[in-house]
């Protein structure tokens, strides 16, 4: 995968030297907003799949579909996040992570390049962050450009309600 | 652990299992010398191995208890009970000193010596009894110990050494990774008895078998359900592919891999005989304990089933022998007074049929008793006396199913405890099998499991519904039946109450869209000419599910549920089909429960046979709901204008100026009677029809509800009676056509603007397909005045404007017709010259705010509720008053 930004590759790099402790994140958008998750627990990247709607669970759960003979349920953050809804027709791709043995597919509407950060430099959640976004959040990074929110799979993967 | 410790454990459990069933059979016939030496045999090789491994405490008992083998084998000791017992006991504490052993690897700590003083006394003392033999009643054996308090200390210790070794197996348990493993191999091995019986037998056959780890087996087996799944994406991609030089490389891998896959499945196939191993000795114990005389009988023991399903059943089937030994068989001296043989049988029978496996257990014991399990169920409040007489024995049987139901009359160390038949039928449903219950009184019960041949794969049938396939399981589906127009069977509504006749009994039926709230098309009801219901059976239940389409059966191997989707128990699992995508398995036991919710469910119709109606259904037939007000004729309503039914409890009748009334949905809701034979319970449910007629909810209370039947309205005979419309001939029955506007009259004098004295007048073209309406409404609109012509269908009715050139002042119409509806008429209507002007009131028989807009779109001057005359009288006022006479 390309570097999108030198800038933070260097940053990056520098952190590596002075602390050890880093973290390798799959970035990914929603609704404009910039996410990461820890790529160890990333199984797999795909593009448009066939997903069976599963009827009378929680919204956020788009349904289920087959990853090589495993069963992948899927989650749209879109609806865990109470954003709005992905216009009709716009492209979407499924971040596969693993949790706790099972396998859940993120639905989202991109998905970038994987960014190493160091971990001494990931940063609480800023108090005026929204309560949806807090919910799944396991810190922020700070970027030149904008702010990083990297996913907890543990918020994320229990219903809400 | 040690290597050779490991091989002393798998071995010695085997002997161990060997030994509990060869000295219950010694005991029965204890002259059998080929059974007493292989008891021998077993018991020495115990104690040579356990000398060579330095196991001390083990080498003593067994030691010990050879030492009497060895008397009985020289004939200086006789063979009784006691003696067995007394061996049993050591095979027990050899069983825990091992179980210990394959968690820890070390001997625990422990004293037997009073066990072994007990058995050194027996095998000295016993020379004695030997010369002057025990007198044959004492089967109590404690009394052989009469005066020796060794007995009761040696309690004590075991007690101990009890608690000690679970405390340990908990220890363990928590620290070791996978001690199940180890237990997994261990039980498996120990299920080998009949290998085992060919090597005793000396039949030594060289390394013809090896031990394979159980979990290796799993792995394997999981793989090759992968195998299968993909091979069967393969073949469907080969199937629609141009490219012809796949084909036969892929036939073949298609043979390879089913061959692979039964030789797997083998594999993991063991006798059912080896889960039932430990029942003689149970049987033995429990009516030693319980002094009854009970004998088991095993047939089918060979029956080959999956380890795993074995493991399942274990528990359950223990747990039913237990109630049968308990509860089913009665004490000597009863039977015999009942001329019965004194001993009892219970007998296990195992055989396949249609790709599963049943297992009776059945006894000639004393049956259930169905009136204690009535009683028991009044008082768990699980049901009323009312609706127990409603059901059927068998549906009485069911609820030794539920939760905490034991009808024994005393809690024994047996059985009784409450817990019991639920968690049977928990665990055999978890496994995907079916459980059912037949008693007779006086002669035994029977208890059959049908469990699949393996958990593994399981075949299922897909149906589709909404564009959404589901998986209902093969075991569950008990036939397809294509309803509709075209069929003989049909689906019928009682307002949201879906129901089918299935020969003889009025079968509730679900949509599977209700459930599963699925976006439902809202086509109408008519249009859908045929669909599907999957008659399935669960709980002891039948009903009907209704699917668009039904696929074929397939083998799949279910998968647990993600633990997001657990909380909606509906799934029991899902699964990934041939063509690669994922499918949900619906649980039929929850569809059973939703059923529940609808009351009409398993009306058996014996009285009802004579009435049913035959064949030879003309379109001129108008539904009518049969149902028993009083006495045993029966009368009928157009299920047109019945609303719903309901059943009500009778402690919610409460009285309002002297009038029953119930609070129904909100609101009030008057009782109606239709004469004074008719007394409301004090207690228990009340059958209420439920009917919505000009505005007013009325209910009217019945004695029980009989059917829905078709006929043609004809009044023979018009009513004399107020309440009723006449009689008409149902089915070959003179039956009362009950009058619903006149009992609406009766409570409501405000809303009877029937007879008010304004007359009013104008020609109406009436359309409505159904034949009851057109009857009520014409004379209805006749008597207020106006001139009726009444027409069928929306066809009907533009010839007829066509023909009159703008006679009619006004176009009544039902929304939903076959064909052309109520909106498509008024726009068709409007687009002539010759009735453009015309207005147009529809009738519909729910009117939402969809309909009514509609309706407004169509160009309708109103939409009203059907079956509501102050309504459409008000309606035609307004309309009639609005300058529309300028045509």
């Amino acid at each position: 995968m390309k570097r999108k930004s030198t800038a933070v590759a260097k940053k990056a790099a520098t952190a590596v030297a002075a602390d050890t402790r880093e973290e390798q994140l799959v970035t990914m958008r929603i609704d404009g907003q910039l996410l990461g998750i820890p790529i160890r627990d990333v199984r797999e990247i795909m593009f448009e799949q066939k997903i069976t709607p599963i009827p009378l669970v929680s919204e956020e759960i788009v349904g289920a579909l087959n990853l090589r003979g495993r069963i992948v349920t899927a989650i749209d953050i879109r609806r865990k996040l109470q954003l709005p809804t992905r216009a009709a027709g716009a492209s979407c791709m499924f971040v596969v992570v693993e949790f706790k043995d099972e396998l859940y597919s993120l639905v989202v509407d991109s998905v970038g390049d994987v960014l190493i950060v160091p971990g001494a430099e990931i940063q609480d959640n800023p108090p005026n962050l929204e309560t949806t976004w807090r919910n799944v959040s396991a810190g922020v990074y700070r970027l030149e450009q904008e702010l990083l929110i990297i996913l907890a799979p543990q918020h994320l993967f229990t219903i809400t309600q | 652990m040690d290597e050779m410790i490991g091989e002393f454990v798998t071995e010695t459990t085997e002997g161990l299992a060997l030994l509990d069933q060869e000295l219950v059979k010694l005991e029965q016939s204890p002259q059998d010398k080929n059974t007493l030496s292989t008891i021998f045999r077993v018991m020495h090789t115990i104690k040579g191995t356990c000398g060579f491994l330095g196991l001390h405490r083990l080498e003593k008992i067994a030691h010990a208890g050879e030492d009497i083998l060895g008397k009985f084998r020289d004939g200086k000791l006789q063979v009784t009970p006691q003696a067995i017992t007394l061996i049993l006991q050591s095979v027990d504490r050899i069983k825990e000193i091992v179980e210990c052993l394959t968690n820890t690897g070390q001997e625990p700590e422990g004293d037997d010596s009073t066990l072994i003083g007990t058995l050194n006394l027996f095998a000295e003392g016993g020379s004695i009894a030997a010369d002057t033999p025990q007198p044959e009643e004492s089967d109590d054996f404690s009394s052989f110990f009469k005066g020796d308090d060794a007995l009761e200390e040696l309690m004590h210790k075991e007690e101990a050494a009890e608690k000690e070794r679970k405390a340990t197996a908990e220890k363990i348990a928590r620290n070791t990774t996978k001690p199940s493993a180890i237990q997994h191999t261990k039980k498996a091995i120990a299920a080998m008895p009949i290998e085992q019986k060919e090597k005793e037998t000396g039949a030594v056959t060289g390394n013809q078998t090896i031990r394979v780890n159980i979990d290796v087996l799993e792995k394997m087996m999981q793989m090759v359900g992968e195998l299968v799944l993909s091979r069967n994406q393969l073949l469907q991609i080969a199937r629609s592919a141009a490219n012809q030089q796949f084909v036969s490389p892929l036939q073949q891998l298609s043979h390879i891999t089913t061959e692979l896959q039964e030789n797997v499945m083998k594999t993991r196939m063991q006798p059912i005989g080896s889960a039932w191993s430990k029942f003689p000795r149970l049987v033995r114990d429990l009516s030693h304990e319980l002094s009854k005389r009970i004998e088991l009988e095993m047939i089918g023991e060979e029956t080959e089933l999956d380890r795993q399903l074995l493991e399942a059943i274990k528990d359950p089937l223990t747990h039913m022998v237990r109630n049968s030994c308990d509860h089913g068989i009665e004490t000597p001296d009863v039977r015999k007074a009942n001329g019965k043989p004194d001993h009892g049988t219970v007998t296990l029978n195992a055989y396949h049929e249609g790709g599963h496996i049943v297992i009776d257990i059945s006894d000639d014991g004393k049956g259930l008793n169905v009136e204690r399990i009535k009683e028991k169920a009044i008082s768990n409040g699980l049901t009323t006396a009312a609706e127990l007489t409603a059901m059927s024995e068998k549906q009485i049987l069911q609820f030794i199913f539920q939760p905490g139901f034991s009808t024994a009359e005393r809690v024994t160390e047996v059985s009784g405890r409450g817990v019991g038949m639920d968690v049977v039928r928990t665990n055999i449903e978890k496994i995907g099998g079916a459980i059912d219950l037949s008693s007779i009184p006086g002669e035994g019960s029977k208890v059959s499991i049908k469990i699949p041949l393996t958990l593994a794969i399981v075949s299922v049938l897909i149906v589709e519904k909404a564009h959404e396939r589901f998986a209902i399981p093969q075991i569950n589906v008990r036939e397809v039946l294509q309803v509709g127009d075209q069929h003989p069977t049909r689906l019928e509504k009682i307002n949201n109450a879906l129901v089918i006749r299935l020969r003889e009994t009025l079968l509730p039926v679900l949509s599977l869209s209700d459930i599963l709230r699925l976006p439902d098309k809202k086509c109408n009801e008519q249009q859908e000419t045929s669909t599907f219901v999957v008659v399935c059976n669960s709980n002891g239940r039948d009903f009907g599910i209704i699917v668009d389409h039904v696929h074929n059966i397939e083998e799949i191997v279910v998968k647990p549920v993600s633990e997001m989707i657990k909380s909606v128990p509906i799934f029991s699992g899902n699964t990934i089909l041939g063509d690669g995508s994922v499918i949900m398995i619906l649980d039929p036991g929850r569809l059973a429960d939703a059923v529940g919710e609808i009351k009409l469910s398993g009306h058996k119709q014996e009285e009802l046979d004579e009435m049913q109606d035959a064949a030879g259904l003309s379109d001129r037939m108008t539904s009518f709901l049969l149902f028993l007000y009083s006495s045993n004729t029966p009368n009928a309503v157009p299920l047109e204008l019945v609303w719903r039914l309901e059943e009500i409890d009778a402690k919610q009748i409460e009285y309002a100026s002297g009038l029953p009334v119930v609070q129904y949905r909100g609101e009030i809701m008057r009782l109606i009677m239709l004469d004074d034979s008719f007394a409301l319970p004090e207690t228990g449910t009340v059958k209420v029809i439920v009917f919505s007629y000009d505005g007013a909810i009325i209910g009217l209370p019945v004695k029980r509800i009989v059917d829905i039947v078709q006929s043609s309205f004809d009044l023979k005979i018009a009513s004399g009676t107020k309440g009723y419309l006449g009689s008409t001939v149902i089915s070959g029955h003179t039956t009362d056509v009950i009058d619903v506007g006149h009992l609406v009259n009766r409570i409501s004098t405000t809303g009877n603007s029937e007879h008010s004295g304004k007359s009013a007048t104008g020609n109406i073209l009436l359309v409505d397909d159904s034949h009851f309406s057109v009857q009520m409404l014409t004379t209805f609109l006749t008597s207020s005045g106006y001139k009726v012509k009444a027409v069928e269908s929306g066809i009907e009715a533009l010839a007829t404007l066509e023909q009159a050139q703008g006679k009619f002042d006004m176009i009544i119409t039902d929304i939903q017709m076959p064909g052309m509806d109520g909106f498509r008429l008024t726009q068709a209507c409007h687009a002539f010259p010759h009735s453009a002007s015309i207005p147009v009131i529809g009738c519909a028989q729910t009117l939402d705010q969809e309909t009514l807009l509609k309706s407004q779109q169509a160009g309708m001057v109103t939409c009203i509720p059907k079956n509501n005359r102050p309504l459409l009288l008000e309606a035609m006022a307004r309309t009639q008053m609005k300058p529309s006479e300028t045509a």
